[in-house]
């Protein structure tokens, strides 16, 4: 947690503290003073599977009002599907995960994600104009 | 110069995303939280800040 609070000061363990269960949540503020709630849940099997991130609040919607819930899962938007009507993103695939990568290196994309999704808000194009996929 | 606005941002990154090179890199700055561009060639903008280039060029999992 050492990284993590030093780059991510608003992020905190809640809760359980039994890897499975446990997670960090915190806030990430887009340049212009968005804030969005960010949830990361601490693999069971530390630090050897990707964590699953969500977008707790706001409720966040595409340039064309639909709910990004709604768009389930979507290459163009980076999206994972959703659980309980909450926003995945799709950072890391399990291939190319390794242990040594940092809950604060995944919060620093998902950082990137937000500047990418007031992009498409304000352009219409989808996220991935902005950020690229992996090389398969 | 630094920059930080959402246009110059935006077209960093979709820079890197068409494997162009930049002149400019992105760094995070933990105290602000924000993301800045910098002068790649310039010297460390801050102690604290971290590249968001690498993550960036990472990719994100194509799902």
């Amino acid at each position: 947690m050492d990284i993590l609070s030093r780059y991510f000061p608003t992020f905190f363990l809640k809760d359980s503290i039994i890897p499975g269960h446990a997670v960090i949540e915190g806030t990430l503020r887009s340049n212009v003073g968005n804030e969005y709630l960010v949830r990361l849940h601490v693999p069971a099997d530390l630090p050897n599977s990707v964590p699953i991130v969500e977008m707790v609040s706001p409720v966040l919607r595409d340039r064309f009002g639909h709910s990004l819930v709604d768009l389930g899962t979507s290459y163009p938007m980076h999206l994972l599907k959703p659980e309980n009507g909450i926003v995945r993103i799709c950072h890391y695939s399990a291939s190319h995960w390794h242990p040594n990568i940092t809950f604060s290196k995944v919060l620093l994309k998902i950082r990137a994600w937000i500047e990418a999704y007031e992009g498409h808000l304000d352009s219409g194009y989808a996220i991935d104009h902005y950020l690229p996929h992996m090389e398969a | 110069m630094e920059e930080k606005d959402l246009k110059s941002v935006l077209n960093h990154l979709t820079q890197i995303t068409q494997g162009k090179t930049t002149t400019k890199k992105l760094v995070f700055d933990p105290r602000t939280q924000e993301l800045v561009l910098v002068d790649a060639t310039a010297p460390q903008f801050s102690p604290d800040a971290v590249t968001a280039d690498d993550p960036t060029r990472d990719g994100f999992f194509a799902c």
